[in-house]
């Protein structure tokens, strides 16, 4: 992949050496020359670009035109913004992703087309699931970890229960039923017994309503 | 007309005045509070509000559904841009001008992000004139005068 990367701090840099060092192609842009100094290796081969990250001039020096896929994590929003509407509507680069620090504008940018990682939100989610503590195994996150998949171990107390019993609409949903060894999609009046593992979507604001549920809040 | 201005700096206040003064209600956000207190105390009629005007909620409390211009004014241009493309896409303001700053930047300033002026700053205007002047040929006459 050829792969521009717009701001070169902690997570440009980083993630400039990780694909370089997978051998994709890595041009970063920064407007503070001295960052790919303090930042990136002397071994990193790819370019190192100083300037705004939507000078038009400096894009098409990183070959923009080429480009698999562009990252904007500068650390100001509306650089990100400009820089990545610019690489995605302008240039049409297939992949494109931006940071964004302040949570109430990202609804905004996702509204207008733009993918974003809201860092806020993500950190608070990913802390908030380490500091509560729960007997479930989250295996997939969704957005920016508001929904959870989780897998359960059907205790006990559960067995004989109908699926519509655990069901809380727009808060949690059982998506899935593995019974020796086969998997299916249960309607409301599925019937649960013991052995069986469940799979449910959870808003991260209902986890601790499915802590109290499986009887282990 | 209403019309918001975001950025209370010299060119912001300039313009907030000059359209007061023709008879327009005037609102300037600025997220430096202390060009807004300044700029209160200097304009007591005009309505300033503090806060950034990069912010959706912000916006709305400083009346931009009501208004019937935004001008983008900040001296940077990526948040003038943001400023006209959240004016035009999220609020719907019929008319937006905005302020370009650096002139590698004027050829965002259309349509695409909600501009529908774009205003070159006082300086970058200098500097074009400054420009002209320095790279302009000799009037044919100048030469016989010498």
């Amino acid at each position: 992949m050829n792969v521009i990367i717009a701001g070169c701090g902690r997570v440009g840099s980083s993630l400039a050496e990780t694909l370089a060092a997978e051998g994709h192609t890595v041009a970063v842009i920064d407007k503070d020359g001295g960052a790919f100094i303090r930042r990136l290796s002397d071994r990193f081969p790819g370019k190192r670009l100083k300037g705004a990250a939507f000078d038009k001039e400096l894009l098409e020096e990183a070959e923009i035109e080429l480009a698999d896929a562009f990252v904007a994590v500068t650390s100001g929003d509306n650089s990100n913004i400009v820089a990545a509407r610019i690489a995605s509507e302008y240039y049409k680069v297939p992949k494109v992703v931006a940071r964004i620090y302040d949570p109430r504008r990202a609804d905004i940018y996702r509204r207008l087309g733009i993918p974003t990682v809201a860092t806020v939100e993500w950190t608070v989610g990913k802390v908030r699931s380490l500091l509560v503590k729960h007997e479930f195994e989250e295996e997939a996150s969704y957005g920016n970890g508001e929904v959870a998949l989780v897998r359960v171990s059907l205790p006990a107390r559960l067995e004989g229960r109908k699926v519509g019993d655990l069901t809380v609409p727009g808060e949690i949903a059982i998506v899935a039923i593995t019974r020796k060894g086969r998997s299916f999609v249960p309607g409301e009046g599925s019937i649960l017994s013991r052995g069986d593992v469940i799979r449910l979507t959870v808003s991260r604001d209902s986890m601790n309503r499915l802590n109290a549920f499986l009887g282990m809040g | 007309m209403r019309v918001l201005i975001t950025g209370g700096g010299a060119f912001g206040s300039y313009l907030a005045k000059d359209l007061k003064g023709a008879g327009h209600a005037v609102t300037v956000m600025d997220q430096d509070p202390e060009a807004a207190r300044e700029l209160s105390e200097r304009q007591p009629d005009i309505e300033v509000v503090v806060g950034d005007a990069c912010e959706p909620l912000l916006l709305e409390k400083a009346g931009i559904l009501r208004a019937d211009v935004v001008v983008a004014a900040t001296s940077d241009d990526e948040d003038n841009l943001v400023i006209a493309l959240l004016a035009h896409k999220e609020f719907e303001v019929p008319r937006v001008v905005a302020r370009v700053n650096d002139p590698r930047n004027s050829w965002l300033f259309t349509d695409w992000w909600g501009v529908d002026h774009s205003l070159m700053a006082p300086d970058t205007f200098l500097s074009v004139v400054e420009e002209q002047v320095a790279t302009a040929p000799h009037h044919p006459n100048a030469a016989s005068n010498d």
